[in-house]
């Protein structure tokens, strides 16, 4: 698998004037078609790393490859045409007056035609469950709402990597659950890469691979199960959860890992 | 948020409504030009017809004008108040001191009144059918052949919609700080000027840092998204002129006739 994003040696610090550093020789590589997640406690860097992937901030050292370009002032325009982004604030990305107008706005900028613009924002709206409501303005909204009309305008734009700053947070489960399968249905029909930034530890155990972040520095990465494994602080998810307490009470459970569906597969035994 | 509806968009289905926002915008300026022809009762008659028509189509309940008016009505009293004084011609009904009101003072004075309320009353008319974005747009439209002269018109049109889709987001966000002083005991618009002043202190410093950051926000994600001033961009808002816009051109032309042959009279 070729990657399609490379992090090298990536150190970046807010105010220079300090010793204190957002992101400390962070690396890594996410290859293409992979759903790749960031997790980590609050103010551990994570959203300053999806600031540093999509250009808004520069590096003080390392380097970052998107698509075989290395971001610079001059090709992060060309790169930001292959990336669709959501951050965390639903409010404040919602640029358009309404919805429709909003996830057209990156359309826009590629000045693209209006008949195809319109179908790519139909589609969207329609990927999201957000289609009803594409003539509401913002204020109409609730933040999940607008969170889906977010996720909307970046897969507008048929992106090849989609980076994903705790896009969910507002969300019900359920819609939660189908947006997660809808994006899954992309990954493997587009080969779309994801980097998703998340609490959610179900999302966790179904991506591909994680890595951890703690004070600006990578702590570990590897498959969810690795992860889960190693990481003992961690709320690990459901299948995982119940092994352990099986393990505690006694059972004659197995020693690792186990999944939600190999959990189960156990106790039919 | 209540008392900032004056020129609010009430959404709706009248003839006004879908108008294109150029022909209301042309229509309205276009007004307070014809205004100027009149200059007898029967000309103000035929305005006042014309006004309370567009009154009527727009479907919009007649309070909201009137709460149209009244943030105005001391300037507008002013204005007449002055013209009257300052008018002299025909019987004097008033004389006092130097105080003389006369005959043309008077008509006069009205005809400014009139003037006033149905300007406003237009312009109310306009606002209260058109969304503030398709206005925008309509601004945007009809300042095209500025970019001739590298007027920033797009950019312009770009900030002034974002701003408007801004402003329900700024009024909660008071609202908010408001509530959250207030559960803290202060109370707003008691005590002497300098007081009430010091309680909106601690209002504004959160507005103010809030909107910093909310336009850092915003500016990251058109970036982004790929927004670069000065480049082409194509626009997903269309607006279509259609035959009751070019119609409503012609009713424009028609109340010009009907001034023109009345003031000959
Ligand atoms: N604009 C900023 N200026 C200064 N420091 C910042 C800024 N944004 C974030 N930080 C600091 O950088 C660290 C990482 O923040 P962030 O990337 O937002 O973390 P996370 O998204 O993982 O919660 C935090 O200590 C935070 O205080
Ligand atoms: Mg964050």
């Amino acid at each position: 698998m070729a990657p399609i994003i490379e992090v090298n040696n990536l150190t970046y610090r807010y105010d220079l004037r300090t010793e204190t550093k957002a992101l400390l020789s962070v690396s890594f590589t996410v290859h293409r078609g992979e759903w790749f997640a960031i997790i980590g406690n609050n103010g551990s860097g994570k959203s300053t790393l999806a600031q540093l992937l999509t250009g808004l901030l520069e590096p003080q050292q390392g380097s970052i490859f998107i698509a075989d370009m290395e971001m610079t002032e001059k090709s992060k325009w060309e790169i930001r045409n292959r990336i669709g982004v959501v951050f965390q604030n639903p409010d404040n990305q919602f640029i358009g007056s309404t919805v429709q107008d909003d996830v057209a706005f990156g359309l826009e900028n590629l000045n693209m035609d209006y008949k195809e613009m319109k179908k790519r924002v139909y589609e969207a709206l329609k990927m999201v469950g957000m289609f009803e409501y594409r003539l509401y303005d913002p204020s109409h909204l609730s933040g999940g709402q607008k969170q889906r009309v977010a996720i909307a305008g970046a897969l507008a734009m048929k992106p090849d990597v989609l980076i994903l700053d705790e896009a969910f947070v507002m969300l019900d489960p359920r819609s939660r659950r189908e947006l997660l399968e809808t994006i899954h249905e992309l990954k493997v029909s587009a080969d779309l890469t994801v980097v998703s930034i998340t609490h959610d530890m179900t999302e966790v155990e179904a991506a591909d691979r994680v890595v951890v972040l703690d004070n600006g520095q990578v702590t570990n990465i590897g498959k969810p199960r690795e992860i889960f494994t190693q990481e003992k602080e961690l709320t690990p998810p459901l299948g995982e959860k119940l092994r352990r307490a099986l393990a505690k009470r006694g059972a004659n459970v197995p020693q690792s890992y186990m999944s939600r569906e190999e959990v189960m597969c156990w106790l039919w035994k | 948020m209540n008392k900032l509806s004056l020129g609010r968009y009430v959404p709706g289905d009248s003839i006004l409504h879908q108008l294109d926002p150029r022909a209301k915008l042309v229509s309205g300026f276009y007004f307070i030009i014809v205004l100027f022809i009149a200059n007898n009762w029967q000309t103000y008659l035929l305005l006042w017809l014309f006004t309370l028509g567009v009154m009527r189509l727009s479907k919009v309940h007649l309070y909201t004008y009137f709460r149209g008016v009244r943030p105005l009505i001391w300037l507008i009293l002013f204005t007449v108040v002055l013209q009257m004084l300052f008018t002299a011609g025909g019987t004097i009904y008033v004389e006092w001191g130097p105080i003389r009101i006369s005959e043309f003072g008077l008509i006069n004075g009205v005809y400014i009144f009139c003037r006033f309320v149905m300007i406003i009353f237009i312009s109310t008319a306009i606002t209260l059918t058109t969304k503030p974005i398709d206005l925008t747009d309509g601004i945007d439209s009809l300042l095209g052949p500025l970019r001739k002269l590298n007027i920033p018109v797009d950019e312009i049109s770009l900030m002034l919609s974002i701003s408007l889709r801004f402003i329900p987001n700024l009024l909660d966000e008071t609202q908010r700080v408001m509530d959250a002083q207030r559960a803290r005991g202060t109370e707003f618009g008691e005590g002497s000027l300098v007081q009430q002043m010091k309680t909106l202190v601690p209002i504004f410093l959160p507005l103010f840092t809030n909107s910093l950051n909310r336009a850092e926000e915003l500016a990251n994600v058109m970036e982004v998204k790929g927004y670069q001033s000065g480049i082409k961009r194509s626009s997903f808002r269309k607006l279509r002129w259609k035959t009751c816009d070019t119609i409503t051109l012609c009713v424009m032309a028609a109340l010009t006739i009907g001034l023109i042959l009345l003031r000959l009279n």
